[in-house]
């Protein structure tokens, strides 16, 4: 957590390996990511890592089922089997949007858009989750709704959950919190 | 290509309006110069198969348009008395032409029987007209109007000559011509004296040796019969008062619009032509072909300006279309991001794009050749129906 500006988005970034660091390494799942080529970091990315954006980023042209299909759309490499599509209906309905599959984004509510963004995020079976103020625009409601899905669908897909917030009460619940504040000040003190 | 044409569906209305206006800017150039020359090869084998049309002095365009197409346009009009003379004079044969009046928007021709074995129209349904009040109708008019032998028609008021005793005349159909993909399938045609009756020239009326009624007949002496206006005017001419149809006046003073003249052969043209261009004989005679080619020089010359403006028209259009791509790749610059970041190359976000442009001008071409496919079909019934 931290304030903004402070870099939490860019680490989001280096784990995703969309960004490279100027030095160090960035290991994920014993991985360099850093060490990889692009087409290498892109294919990291679809099969190890779930995004899920503040704003959601959801295609407005796209259903939520395709949006959810994102990943599937934009690869070559991944296969759209009915296996695939199947899993999209079972993730959908766990996060109670299997109704809302046909509507486009703008029919959607907050918190539905929300969860389509999570159902994204997960239907590649990701290693990590990568959540980027993934309850900043939502109402104390939808906050705690959010990140109850957010733990219950890490602890079922078995993934790893990693959420940059400056919300003190999404940080509840999580095993490991990292202040940037601290990091900034070992920094200066060398 | 999914993504691609979601897209297109999502934004449907604009998708159309950018097809639409491709498409028109595409077809426009090509399918202009497709009607115009269409045009021309329709007019000009008319104007061939027609070889000398006299008429009063005035506007040769006119009177070309007048007596080939019928289409009305204001000229002055010849008497009888010109056909008359070409007959004395000789080298042809004369085919007068009254084109001024008009039935239910179709143009009434009065001519002789003479015209049709000169066009070569044969009858598919009925006969040809023999009697005053007769008519036959072109295969066009038929269809249009659903009508055929035994029917009839009223002529409209009013005409190009404007003279006061138009009446409405009906006519009886006695038959419908074979299909000549000409104007004549758009022309109702009666017998000369038919349209003078429609002009008021000639008409039918109460007999009144017959009548008592002093409000009807005025005075009456030994040669002379005063009618007034309760005189029961006939505006059908059937077997029962076809014998109280006349015509007052001077016959050789009755009006026609034009002569079609068939030279006995290329000299007695030759010397008929200069005849009128000496002015041994006055008014004119003009060549149809040359006043039709003439004609067409200027309208190719108009052409030669429109296409400079479609280029114009189509670079802007181009310009445009560059412009919306471009504002449209701005706009979706953080659905591209979405896409680079969720794990998409570059190279499949611009495949995205390049698919929906694609599509646009695929879109655009197909709708284009459809276009081109339907004009090349209905081009001449358009020229004839709209043109022509």
């Amino acid at each position: 957590m931290g304030p903004s500006g402070f870099g939490k988005t860019t680490l989001l970034n280096l784990f995703a390996g969309i960004l490279s660091p100027d030095s160090g390494k960035v290991t994920v799942n014993n991985l360099v990511v850093n060490h990889l080529s692009d087409q290498e970091r892109r294919a990291f990315r679809i099969a190890h890592i779930g995004f899920v954006f503040q704003d959601f980023k959801l295609i407005e042209y796209l259903k939520a089922g395709d949006n959810i299909l994102l990943p599937y759309r934009i690869n070559k490499k991944l296969n759209l089997s009915s296996e695939v599509r199947n899993r999209m209906k079972s993730i959908s309905k766990s996060l109670d949007i299997g109704e809302q599959l046909h509507k486009y984004p703008a029919k959607l509510s907050q918190g539905e858009r929300q969860r389509v963004a999570i159902a994204r995020a997960l239907i590649n079976n990701p290693v990590i989750i990568l959540a980027d103020e993934p309850t900043g625009n939502l109402d104390p409601a939808n906050k705690i709704r959010i990140k109850n899905v957010l733990f219950e669908s890490a602890d079922r897909f078995g993934a790893t959950l990693v959420t940059v917030t400056h919300d003190h009460e999404l940080l509840k619940g999580f095993d490991r919190v990292i202040d940037f504040q601290d990091f900034q000040k070992q920094g200066h003190e060398g | 290509m999914f993504l691609a044409v979601q897209y297109l569906k999502f934004h449907r209305i604009r998708s159309a309006v950018l097809i639409s206006s491709i498409s028109i800017i595409l077809f426009l150039p090509n399918g202009l110069k497709k009607l115009v020359n269409e045009s021309e090869r329709l007019m000009l084998d008319r104007a061939k198969a027609t070889p000398l049309i006299i008429g009063k002095k005035g506007s040769p365009t006119d009177l070309v348009i007048n007596t080939l197409y019928f289409q009305q346009e204001k000229i002055d009009a010849l008497t009888m008395k010109k056909v008359y003379e070409l007959n004395t004079v000789g080298f042809g044969s004369c085919i007068p032409i009254f084109s001024a009046f008009k039935a239910r928007n179709y143009p009434i021709v009065g001519t002789d029987l003479d015209y049709f074995e000169f066009r070569e129209i044969l009858i598919e349904d009925g006969r040809f007209m023999s009697i005053l009040g007769e008519c036959v109708i072109g295969s066009n008019v038929a269809k249009s109007l659903n009508l055929t032998a035994g029917d009839s028609l009223i002529s409209s008021p009013g005409s190009l000559f404007d003279f006061a005793g138009v009446y409405p005349l009906k006519m009886n159909i006695t038959g419908v011509l074979a299909p000549t993909e000409s104007p004549d399938d758009n022309a109702i045609f009666t017998d000369l004296k038919t349209t003078w009756v429609i002009m008021g020239l000639g008409h039918g009326h109460q007999d009144l040796q017959l009548i008592d009624d002093p409000t009807i007949v005025l005075s009456r002496n030994d040669s002379v019969v005063t009618a007034g206006a309760k005189l029961f005017m006939y505006n059908e001419i059937s077997n029962q008062n076809m014998q109280s149809f006349h015509f007052h006046g001077n016959k050789s003073e009755y009006p026609i619009t034009s002569i079609i003249f068939v030279p006995e052969d290329v000299k007695s043209e030759t010397i008929l032509r200069g005849r009128f261009e000496s002015g041994e004989i006055l008014d004119q005679a003009v060549v149809p072909s040359f006043v039709v080619e003439n004609l067409f020089s200027n309208i190719f010359k108009m052409q030669q300006v429109f296409d400079s403006v479609f280029i114009a028209v189509g670079f802007a259009t181009a310009l445009i279309f560059a412009l919306i791509v471009t504002l449209g790749i701005r706009l979706r610059q953080a659905e591209i991001n979405t896409m680079f970041t969720i794990g998409s190359s570059r190279t499949k976000v611009f495949e995205v794009i390049f698919f929906e442009l694609l599509m646009m001008i695929g879109a655009s071409g197909v709708i284009t050749l459809i276009m081109y496919k339907l004009t090349d079909l209905y081009v001449q019934d358009f020229i004839y129906r709209f043109i022509i």
